[in-house]
C-alpha cells in the first residue's frame, strides 16, 4: 500500500513515513476524502447525461465557533478586558484545518467546564468595565431593575450574540435566569453576570446554524436565511458575529440579490477587522502559528530564539498586508516576489542589509540567494525541517498540497517497508541521502512528487539561513519535476509554481476549505470554476475573490443538514 | 478488621509539584464497612484503570525478557521498572490484527479492537474506529466518582504530519468523539480540583443556566442530520457531566495547590520529566481521592516531534528511529530506557501512595501500556509489546509475568485478547471487544489474578 511506501526506510528514512503527508497539507480532493458525494443522490447525476454539470451545494449544519472567532465576537461584544479574560476550548484540526474540525468533531466532555469557565470570566471582566456593553445595551449602566434591563440584555445583546432575534420564550428563560441571580445576592449586576453566561453557554452562540430555507429555484438545495447569511459573511470576512447595521441589513432583504451580498461583502473588507481576519487564515494555512513553537537543536541553532520566529512569521504576514491589502495586487507575488521584509535578527539570518533600529523595513532579495517569496520565507523553511536537518520531503509535500492543492493517486499494495542502506554512518548530502527514495520504484511513486521540490530549496537550512554546502558537500538545487518543468534554483523553482494555474485554483479551494469548513465536493465545482474564471479576469486581486466567494451560490446556499 | 496505622498527612506532604501543602487524608476509613471490605455504602473497593502511552515502540531485541513466567528478567530496556516488577506483567510476541496500514495509526488499533476509519493514506488521515477501552470501562464505572475519565498529556510536541485523530489522541468514544489530552498541568488541576475549591455557593445558577443550555440544545436537535445530532448529543453528555461535578460534595480531602508547572518550553527544551512527575502526582491524587478512576496518559505521541533533550538527545526521537545508523540506533534505546523512567516514576508513586483499605495504587489499579507499533524502523504491529501494571484487586495475576505468544520472529495471538482481560475485569458481562480482525472474544486466562 501507499504506507508501505511511505514507510521506505534508508539513510534518509527520516524523510519517509510520515514525513511524507503533512496536516498541513491535508486538505485534499481524493476519491477518499471526497467520498461523501455518494450519500448524495443528485451529485454528478446530470453530468452523466453530458449535460452542464449541475450545482449541488455542500450540507448545512452546525459549526462550532473556532477560537478566534469566539474570541474576536466577544471583543467587538464585549471589549478587550472580555477577549483577553476568553478562554474556550482548544481548536482541533481535521485535514489541516480547524473549520473542518469545528464542522465534524463533538466536543470533548471536560470542554463543556472550559465553557462555562470562560463565560464566567467574559462577563464579571466585562461588567467591571461596561462601556462596550453599554453600546449594545444602555441600560446596563443605569442600575435600576425595574428598567427591564435583563430583557433589553437578551433581546439587544441575544440578538447579536446568537446572530438571530430570540423567541419570547428564550428570553424568558434568560430573564428567570438574570432574576434568580439578583434575588441570590439582591445586587442588580449579578443577574446581568448570570445572564451573561447563559448566552455565552448557549449552544446558539457556540455553534453557527446554517440550515437555510428551501431555495425557490430548486427544492433539493437550501438558501440560507437572512441572518444565517449575515453571520456567515462577517465570520468570514470579519472574523465575527455580525453587528446590529448588517443585520438589520440582511433583515430588510439586503443582501438577497448578488450584486447587494457583493456590496455588502465590500463594505466589510473596508474595516480593520478584515485584516485580522485574513491574518488569521494564513497564519494556519501555511502554519506560521506553529513556528514560534518549533523545535531547533539550540546547538546547531543558537541564534534561533522566540523572537526571531516572531520575525519569521512577522515577515510572511507582512508580505499578504503588502500584495492583498496595501497595492492589492497578484496574490501571485505570495510565492515568487523578490523583495520582502526583516528586522534587524531576519536581516542577519538572510545575510541583508537590516533596518537601523527596530521594526521591519522593505528589501530585495538578493538575486544569488535564490531567495523569493514564500518559498524564500523563513517561516516556511523552518516549520517544514527537523530539529537539525532540512526536510524536503516535508517541504515538497508542503508545496505540493497546500499551495498546489495537489492529490496523488495512492500507489500499489504489497510494497516491502525495510530497506536496509549499505553504509548508514557514510557522509552524504541530503539529496544523496534522498536518492533511495527516488530510484527504488517502491518510494518513487510518491516521493518523486515531493522531495524534488524540495531539494530545490535545500540552499536553505532547518531554519531558513542561505548555505552552499550540506554536510560539507556542496548543494545542487537544480532538478526536474515532470508536471511543473526544469529549474535551476529556488526562484526559478517559485516562478514555476506561481505560473501554474493549480496555484490560483488553490488559493479558491483552500478558503472553501479554512473558512467554510468542508472539503470541497463535485458538485461545487461548477462554481469553483466560474470562481476561478473571474480570479484570472480580476488579475488574481484577493480582496475582489473574496467578494466574489461570499456573493457565489456556493456560500448563499445549502444541502441538507449533515 | 484492623487498619494499618499510617501516618497518610505525611506520607501526602509536598505531593504536588514539590509543593509544601500538606493534605488530609484522602477516602475516610470511615467511609469503609466495618469489615473493611467494601464502602460504608456497600458498594465496592474503587478499583481503577489506565492507559499509558508512548510512541515508535522500543527495540525489540533489548526490550524483550529473555525468560517467560514468574520471575523473569528485566531486560535493558525493563530495568527501569525495577523497583515495581512484582506489579508487572509483559506482553510479546502478540499480533496487532489491525486491517489497515497508514504507518503508526495501525498500532492504535491495540487500545481500541477497532480498525481507525475514514483513512486517506496520502495526507496520513484517519479517524478512531471505535471506542478505546478506558471509554467502555469508563461507562462502566465512570458514573460512581464525579469525573468519569481523565485524559493527559506530557509531550505537546505532537506529530505534525499526520492529520485526523487517531495519533493525537488516546481517548475516543467514537470516530468523532476525541478526549484531546491536556498538556498543561495546570489545566488538568481545573478539571480534576477546580471546582472543589470552595466559592460562594452559586450551583443552584449553574444548573439553572444548564438546564437553559439542555432545553435549547434539545430544540435545536430538531433541525439538524444525524451528524451534527451525534455532536449535540455530546454536548449534552458534556452538561451533565458537569452537572454532576456541580452537584457533588466536595470530596473529603483536602485539595492539593494547584501546580506552578504549565509545560513551557524553556531554551528549547520540553520539561518532560518535570511535567511528568506532576501529572503522576496529579493522577495519584485524584485515584485516592475518588475524583476519578479511569485516566489515559499520551506520554509523547508516535511520528512526534518530541525531542528528548533530557536524555542529551537532539533529534526528534521518531527521527531517530527512521535512520538505521548504529548511533541513531543507541539513541532509540536509550530513549526508550528514559520513556520507561518515566512510565516507573509514576508506577513507584502508585506503589507509594495509601488506598482507602491499606493497600497501595497498584494493587487497586490496572495500567495498561502500550506504543503505536513494535519497532519504529519497521513499523511493524506484529509482536507490538504491551505492559500491564498493577492487578486491580487481583483481577491480574500477581507477581506478575512474562507471557509471550511466541518466540521471535513472528507473531500469533491478538493484542485485542488483552484488552478484553482488562475488560472484563471492570466489566465481567463483557464478552467482546472490537469489530473485524483485530475483534476479540477470547480473553487471555494466563493473565487472570486470584479474584477475576
Amino acid at each position: 500500500m501507499y504506507a508501505a511506501c511511505l514507510a521506505c526506510s534508508g539513510p534518509a528514512g527520516s524523510e519517509s513515513n510520515t514525513d511524507a503527508s503533512t496536516s498541513a497539507g491535508t486538505a485534499l480532493i481524493s476519491s477518499t476524502t471526497d467520498g461523501d458525494d455518494s450519500d448524495d443522490p443528485t451529485a454528478g447525476s446530470s453530468s452523466d447525461t453530458g449535460d452542464e454539470p449541475a450545482f449541488v451545494p455542500a450540507p448545512g449544519g452546525l459549526r462550532r465557533l473556532m477560537i478566534h472567532q469566539y474570541v474576536e465576537s466577544v471583543r467587538f461584544l464585549l471589549g478587550d478586558a472580555a477577549a483577553t479574560a476568553a478562554a474556550p476550548p482548544e481548536d482541533h484540526s481535521l485535514y489541516g484545518f480547524d473549520a473542518i474540525g469545528a464542522a465534524e468533531l463533538s466536543l470533548p466532555d471536560a470542554d463543556v467546564e472550559l465553557i462555562e469557565t470562560s463565560a464566567r470570566a467574559i462577563a464579571i471582566a466585562a461588567l467591571a468595565e461596561p462601556t462596550p456593553l453599554s453600546e449594545h445595551v444602555p441600560c446596563v449602566l443605569q442600575a435600576d431593575p425595574a428598567s427591564g434591563c435583563y430583557t433589553s440584555l437578551a433581546r439587544d445583546f441575544g440578538r447579536l450574540a446568537w446572530r438571530r432575534t430570540l423567541s419570547d420564550g428564550e428570553v424568558a428563560q434568560l430573564v428567570a435566569i438574570a432574576e434568580q441571580a439578583r434575588a441570590w445576592d439582591g445586587e442588580f449586576t449579578t443577574g446581568l453576570q448570570y445572564e451573561l453566561m447563559a448566552l455565552l453557554q448557549s449552544p446558539y452562540f457556540l455553534y453557527i446554524v446554517e440550515v437555510g430555507e428551501p431555495s425557490a429555484d430548486d427544492p433539493a438545495r437550501h438558501d440560507l436565511t437572512n441572518t444565517e447569511l449575515a453571520a456567515r459573511m462577517s465570520f468570514f470576512l470579519l472574523g465575527r458575529t455580525p453587528d446590529a447595521a448588517l443585520l438589520d441589513a440582511a433583515e430588510d432583504g439586503g443582501l438577497a440579490t448578488k450584486a447587494q451580498a457583493e456590496a455588502a461583502a465590500r463594505a466589510m473588507l473596508a474595516r480593520p477587522e478584515a485584516r485580522t481576519t485574513l491574518a488569521a487564515f494564513y497564519s494556519e494555512l501555511l502554519l506560521l502559528r506553529d513556528v514560534p513553537g518549533v523545535l531547533k537543536n539550540p546547538e546547531l541553532f543558537p541564534q534561533f530564539n522566540p523572537a526571531l520566529a516572531e520575525a519569521m512569521v512577522k515577515e510572511t504576514l507582512l508580505l499578504i498586508d503588502d500584495v492583498v491589502w496595501k497595492t492589492d495586487s497578484d496574490i501571485h507575488a505570495l510565492f515568487n516576489a523578490d523583495y520582502t521584509f526583516v528586522n534587524t535578527s531576519l536581516a542577519a539570518l538572510y545575510g541583508v542589509q537590516g533596518p537601523p533600529g527596530p521594526g521591519f523595513i522593505e528589501t530585495t532579495l538578493p538575486a544569488e540567494q535564490g531567495r523569493a517569496g514564500l518559498l524564500g520565507h523563513a517561516s516556511f523553511l523552518a516549520r517544514f525541517a527537523h530539529p537539525a536537518e532540512t526536510s524536503p520531503t516535508r517541504r515538497g509535500l508542503f508545496l505540493r498540497t497546500r499551495i498546489l492543492c495537489e492529490s496523488v493517486p495512492p500507489p500499489p499494495p504489497g510494497v516491502d517497508t525495510s530497506l536496509p542502506p549499505e553504509d548508514p554512518d557514510k557522509v552524504q548530502t541530503m539529496k544523496e541521502r534522498l536518492t533511495v527514495h527516488m530510484e527504488d520504484p517502491k518510494c518513487n511513486s510518491c516521493h518523486s512528487l515531493m522531495d524534488p521540490i524540495g531539494l530545490a530549496l535545500e540552499n536553505f537550512d532547518a531554519i531558513g539561513a542561505f548555505r552552499t554546502l550540506d554536510s560539507g558537500l556542496p548543494i545542487d538545487a537544480s532538478g526536474t519535476i515532470a508536471d511543473l518543468g526544469d529549474f535551476d534554483g529556488p526562484r526559478a523553482l517559485a516562478d514555476l509554481i506561481a505560473s501554474d494555474e493549480r496555484t490560483a485554483a488553490c488559493v479558491i479551494k483552500n478558503f472553501v476549505r479554512g473558512t467554510l469548513g468542508h472539503l470541497e465536493r463535485s458538485g461545487e465545482r461548477p462554481v469553483l470554476d466560474d470562481l476561478n474564471e473571474g480570479f484570472a479576469d480580476d488579475g488574481y486581486r484577493l480582496q475582489e475573490l473574496l467578494v466574489q466567494l461570499a456573493a457565489s451560490p456556493i456560500f448563499r446556499s445549502v444541502g441538507d443538514p449533515k | 478488621m484492623k487498619l494499618r496505622a499510617l501516618d497518610r498527612r505525611t506520607f501526602l506532604r509536598g505531593m504536588v509539584g514539590g509543593s509544601a501543602a500538606v493534605l488530609a487524608l484522602p477516602l475516610m476509613e470511615a467511609m469503609l464497612n466495618t469489615h473493611g471490605t467494601a464502602l460504608a455504602d456497600g458498594n465496592p473497593l474503587p478499583t481503577r484503570f489506565m492507559t499509558w502511552f508512548f510512541g515508535n515502540g522500543v527495540k525489540l531485541s533489548r526490550f524483550e525478557p529473555q525468560t517467560l513466567g514468574a520471575d523473569y528478567p528485566l531486560s535493558e530496556e525493563l530495568q527501569p521498572l525495577a523497583n515495581v516488577r512484582d506489579y508487572v506483567t509483559v506482553l510479546t510476541g502478540l499480533q496487532n490484527r489491525c486491517e489497515k496500514q497508514i504507518t503508526h495509526h495501525e498500532g492504535m488499533t491495540v487500545f481500541s479492537g477497532h480498525t481507525m476509519s475514514e483513512i486517506d493514506q496520502f495526507t496520513l488521515f484517519s479517524k478512531a474506529g471505535g471506542p478505546t477501552i478506558d471509554q467502555l470501562i469508563a461507562a462502566k464505572i465512570g458514573a460512581d466518582t464525579p469525573i468519569a475519565s481523565v485524559h493527559l498529556g506530557v509531550s505537546k510536541h505532537v506529530s505534525v504530519m499526520d492529520s485526523g485523530t487517531t495519533m493525537h489522541v488516546l481517548s475516543h468514544k467514537g470516530p468523532n468523539e476525541p478526549q484531546y489530552p491536556q498538556y498543561n498541568p495546570q489545566e488538568v488541576w481545573n478539571n480534576l480540583f477546580g471546582s472543589f475549591v470552595p466559592k460562594p455557593d452559586d450551583r443552584l445558577l449553574r444548573v439553572s443556566i444548564l438546564d437553559a443550555v439542555r432545553d435549547q440544545t434539545t430544540a435545536l436537535r430538531k433541525r439538524l442530520g444525524t451528524l451534527d445530532n451525534q455532536r449535540l448529543d455530546a454536548h449534552l453528555a458534556g452538561v451533565s457531566a458537569l452537572e454532576k461535578k456541580i452537584n457533588t460534595l466536595p470530596p473529603e480531602c483536602t485539595l492539593p495547590d494547584k501546580p506552578t508547572e504549565n509545560n513551557q518550553d524553556i531554551d528549547g527544551k520540553e520539561p518532560i520529566t518535570a511535567v511528568n512527575d506532576v501529572m503522576s502526582d496529579l493522577l495519584t491524587y485524584a485515584f485516592t481521592c475518588d475524583i476519578t478512576r479511569v485516566a489515559t496518559m499520551l506520554f509523547h505521541g508516535g511520528a512526534a516531534e518530541t525531542v528528548f533533550s533530557e536524555a542529551a538527545q537532539s533529534q526528534s526521537h521518531h527521527n531517530n528511529t527512521h535512520d538505521p545508523g548504529k548511533s541513531a540506533q543507541q539513541q532509540v534505546h536509550l530513549a526508550v530506557v528514559y520513556i520507561m523512567e518515566r512510565f516507573a516514576s509514576m508506577l513507584e508513586k502508585f506503589k507509594a501512595t495509601v488506598d482507602i483499605d491499606g493497600k497501595n495504587l497498584l494493587d487497586t489499579t490496572i495500567v495498561y501500556c502500550s506504543s503505536d507499533c513494535s519497532e519504529g524502523l519497521s513499523h511493524s504491529i506484529s509482536r507490538q509489546p504491551i505492559i500491564l501494571a498493577g492487578h486491580g484487586r487481583d483481577k491480574l495475576i500477581y507477581p506478575g509475568i512474562h507471557y509471550q505468544a511466541t518466540p521471535p520472529p513472528g507473531a500469533a495471538g491478538n493484542t485485542s485478547d488483552v484488552l478484553l482481560t482488562c475488560l472484563q475485569a471492570f466489566d465481567p458481562t463483557a464478552t467482546a471487544i472490537g469489530s473485524g480482525n483485530p475483534r476479540s472474544t477470547t480473553p487471555l486466562t494466563d493473565i487472570h489474578g486470584t479474584s477475576f
